[in-house]
């Protein structure tokens, strides 16, 4: 499904050359459920990114499924990022002047649907994650654990074969936090998609069916000072 | 979601500062479609004016107040001149038409114009009246049609007229002092109603050229017109009747269409100056509408991000900006189409009154089409640089903090 080989990223800071990443090899099956965790700054969001087409490698190269996304122009990662990946995030990034309906809307292709196909996915969908009755309401006028319902619907209803999570649970309550990883992971599970998430939160990682900790891909951060995080240790559920 | 209803969902989410915008636009619009009615009406009204007289004869002194008084019933006469020269005139081998003209009283403020009923016949061909028929004897008049509306009479009234030159909101200007009462003695009759003509004749109540003489008891040698309208037989023989009138006793001939043109040019000036002065509301339209989008796109900066990394194209952004903002000026266009169209029509009465130019407030001309034109482009423009600092928006702005 995944495969990175000999992937390097950095950015430049100040004028110098900071790295970030550096991963000699990974692979990844398909429908794995995956858990990142590590450090702030050790280039977990780096890896999503780059999961997600949203930036290029310096070098290396990156293939999910049949697509080299190191190869990809910007404009040819936007399609394949709308076609193929599903994006979770901390802050959850609705759009205020959209109800919760529209903003998922908002990502569903128009052709090869009809609108009363769209309107029933949709419902379907919203009665799913249990806010039907919250389907033509703004995002405002939802609490932080709906809005994020309305983000993970948002990034799973087209089915893509790969969900990004950036801290999907950061910024909600411990229960809400519990019940949307719950959530997330039985829809990735019952659809075959594969999900890999980056968190903090070590109780919501054992969760996953793999648990890596991002010093153990990331070779960028490996040398130098050690740092203060737990060592690589991998769970199987 | 479609694009457009994306945009209209931006827009009404931002309810006062989408109707800001939209109401600047409307309002540097109606302003603009205001003042092309009002230039286009005036020139047009202009030129209608005088009809065939190419030549008036009237006494010395201003050439514009000459024909503005005997076409448009605007202002003072010059003075009188000898009927002789009427005589003269309706003798000449290059006069097709000549008809004498005398003013000096009003009713209620309408100029009441003393002239040959056969000038309606010259001027505006065979036109039926509104009502009644045309004045054949002293005392009898007909009334201009906006003047009647105006006054509320029809054919069969009676009233006295009032001592005075031109009228100006109900209190007479005298060039010659004399008394001012209504002349009580002399009492005229509605006979007819003329139909509209859109010309400064709609504003003006019309008798037989003797009234004036009747009311101020002139006889003979003494009887005087104020002007005489001449329709040439031909364009070449205009010339020679200036030449052998102008400046004779006290007596000049004014080609019309030249005094007509030196009014227009100083209308050109002030139309100038109001120009100046649309261009700076035209700059804070394009302003008000370019702060707009900006604070949009500042706004939106997350939003923009998102729709990126949910595989939006570029051009997908730029167009919702894009979409936006000409969805905001096209509205405003339309509204200050209306608004400026609507107010020629409340003033088309009020201008009238003063200048006896009609606003034709249902005018639409190339200059409309040059209107919108202009519109959409400096609205494009304006919205360019917001649109296009969007456009250039990658997916991590959602990262950023």
């Amino acid at each position: 499904m995944i495969q990175l080989d000999q992937v390097a990223k950095g950015f430049r800071v100040n004028g110098k050359s900071l790295p970030i990443l550096n991963i000699p090899s990974w692979e990844v099956a398909a429908g794995e459920k995956i858990a990142i965790i590590g450090p702030s700054g050790s280039g977990k969001s780096t890896l999503l990114h780059l999961l997600g087409g949203i930036m290029g490698p310096d070098s290396g190269g990156i293939y999910v499924q049949s697509h080299s996304l190191h190869e990809m122009s910007q404009s040819r990662r936007d399609q394949y990022r709308a076609a193929n990946v599903g994006y979770i995030m901390q802050e959850f990034h609705l759009i205020p002047s959209l109800t919760a309906g529209q903003n998922v809307e908002l990502v569903m292709p128009v052709a090869g649907r009809s609108r009363k196909q769209r309107n029933d996915l949709l419902h379907q969908w919203f009665h799913k994650v249990g806010l039907e009755e919250r389907i033509h309401h703004l995002p405002a006028q939802l609490s932080r654990g709906q809005q994020q319902r309305v983000a993970i619907i948002r990034a799973l209803i087209n089915n893509p074969p790969l969900v990004l999570a950036d801290e999907p649970t950061g910024s909600l309550d411990w229960e809400t936090a519990g019940e949307l990883t719950e959530l997330l992971l039985k829809i990735c599970m019952t659809s075959g998609m594969t999900l890999i998430t980056v968190t903090h939160d070590l109780n919501l990682a054992q969760r996953f069916t793999k648990c890596l900790h991002i010093s153990d891909l990331n070779k960028a951060h490996r040398t130098g000072k050690s740092t203060s995080v737990q060592p690589y240790k991998e769970h199987m559920l | 979601m479609k694009l457009a209803a994306f945009v209209v969902r931006n827009i009404l989410h931002r309810k006062f500062l989408s109707l800001l915008t939209v109401s600047t636009v409307a309002v540097t619009v109606g302003l603009i479609v205001f003042l092309i009615l009002m230039q286009e009406s005036v020139e047009e009204g202009a030129a209608k004016g005088y009809g065939p007289f190419d030549l008036v004869v009237g006494a010395e002194g201003s050439e514009t107040q000459l024909v503005l008084n005997t076409f448009y019933h605007v202002g003072a006469p010059v003075g009188n001149i000898s009927l002789d020269v009427l005589d003269a005139l309706q003798k000449h081998n290059g006069v097709d038409k000549a008809y004498g003209m005398t003013t000096g009283d009003n009713y209620n403020g309408y100029p009441i114009v003393g002239i040959d009923p056969e000038y309606f016949a010259t001027r505006y061909g065979n036109q039926k009246l509104s009502a009644g028929n045309l004045y054949g004897s002293l005392g009898e008049v007909v009334i201009g049609s906006h003047a009647a509306r105006a006054l509320g009479v029809s054919v069969g009234d009676t009233f006295k007229g009032g001592h005075g030159l031109v009228e100006e909101a109900g209190h007479s200007f005298d060039a010659v002092e004399e008394h001012h009462d209504e002349h009580e003695e002399f009492q005229y009759k509605i006979v007819g109603i003329l139909p509209p003509l859109h010309t400064p004749d709609d504003r003006a109540v019309f008798t037989t050229m003797d009234y004036a003489w009747a009311v101020h008891e002139e006889s003979g040698e003494h009887r005087e017109v104020t002007a005489v309208l001449v329709k040439p037989r031909s364009i070449g023989g205009v010339q020679e009747i200036k030449l052998q009138y102008d400046g004779e006793n006290g007596v000049q001939a004014a080609y019309t269409s030249k005094a007509v043109a030196d009014v227009l040019e100083v209308v050109d000036l002030g139309s100038e100056m109001i120009g100046l002065v649309t261009m700076l509301c035209i700059l804070l339209a394009a302003s008000s509408l370019l702060l707009s989008l900006t604070a949009a796109a500042n706004e939106r900066k997350k939003d923009v991000g998102l729709l990126r990394l949910i595989g939006k194209s570029r051009g997908y952004v730029f167009m919702t900006f894009i979409g936006e903002g000409m969805a905001l000026v096209i509205c405003g266009l339309i509204a200050g189409i209306g608004i400026g169209h609507l107010g020629g029509y409340l003033f088309q009465d009020l201008l009238f009154d003063y200048t006896g130019i009609k606003i034709n407030a249902l005018l639409a001309g190339p200059s409309h089409l040059l209107l919108i034109l202009g519109t959409i482009v400096l609205g494009g423009l304006a919205m360019m640089i917001p649109s296009f600092k969007m456009y250039r928006l990658d997916p991590l702005q959602l990262f950023k903090a």
